[in-house]
């Protein structure tokens, strides 16, 4: 898997390209880790280019969305191709999941929140 | 009458890639494509996944055998691990698609929601055997249908890989 890591406006934006399941899971996983040591904790995941989930991918989201809630961080998905997003609606986790049809959008979320934050 | 495709895997994850290959090669053959295609690759992937991690548990010196069995009606598709223990049904098939945070066990659900038929065994003297069949002349594709996951025990998944027991059907 690649991942492209773009950090700007108080979170971090990370690419991905490939396939999300157990291979890539770890890859992922620790990618996440070390943001989240160096104080990232706003992380936006744009999956544009993952073109396939299964369980391993799905449960890797999850243990990366409980580690950043830990730091009292906050992660959103974004740009999800139509399959990958009927795997999240049929294992109903588009609803534990903050999800944006596009990467402004998801961004946006972010400056808004930190707008009302001062 | 039918075609069958043979193969045997290392049981390592590294092999993902060949096994997600061959799956969308069968799916080509039969005609599959758009959805149909993508939950067959998601099925065959989930179920190597489940031989690696619970049948094979992680044991990368065994194998992984993958038979696509395809004619005009129908699809069946086994994996078979080395498992010296049945894989625990309590801990992957009692388990709903609507479990929320849980970070494992939406690999069975997420087959019986896809194909038409599921069956888990275990044979002592070769593993774990997960067979999923997918009906080719029917409407594999819809989310609508009520599925069925068979296992050794008796108990099945239903609709939404909710698990119904026999024993206590009609009790409340």
């Amino acid at each position: 898997m690649e991942i492209t890591s773009v950090t700007t406006g108080g979170f971090t934006t990370l690419q991905l390209k490939g396939r999300l399941d157990l291979n890539s899971s770890s890859q992922l996983k620790e990618h996440i880790k070390g943001l989240l040591k160096q104080g990232t904790a706003n992380v936006i995941l744009d999956l544009c280019g993952v073109d396939f989930i299964n369980s391993s991918g799905l449960g890797t989201l999850v243990s990366i969305l409980k580690d950043v809630r830990i730091v009292k961080g906050r992660m959103v998905l974004c740009n999800l191709a139509q399959y990958v997003q009927e795997i999240f609606e049929v294992t109903q986790l588009s609803h534990i999941f903050d999800i944006y049809p596009t990467a402004e959008e998801a961004a946006a979320s972010f400056a808004g929140r930190m707008a009302n934050a001062y | 009458m039918s075609d069958t495709i043979k193969a045997v895997f290392p049981s390592d994850p590294k092999f993902l890639e060949c096994v997600h290959s061959l799956a969308e090669q069968v799916a080509s053959l039969i005609g599959f494509d758009g959805r149909r295609r993508y939950n067959l690759i998601l099925a065959v992937s989930e179920g190597f996944t489940n031989a690696y991690l619970h049948g094979n548990q992680r044991h990368c010196d065994r194998s992984i055998t993958v038979l696509f069995e395809f004619s005009e009606d129908f699809l069946r598709v086994s994996i078979q691990d080395e498992g010296i223990l049945p894989i625990d049904n309590k801990v992957e098939i009692h388990r709903s698609l609507t479990m929320s945070e849980a970070i494992s066990g939406r690999g069975l659900p997420l087959i019986a929601r896809f194909a038409d038929r599921v069956a888990l065994r275990y044979d002592p003297e070769v593993g774990n055997t997960l067979t999923m069949t997918v009906n080719i002349s029917g409407d594999s594709g819809s989310n609508d249908k009520i599925h069925k996951v068979e296992v050794a025990d008796g108990n099945h998944i239903g609709d939404n890989g909710r698990v119904h027991d026999p024993s206590t059907e009609g009790k409340t």
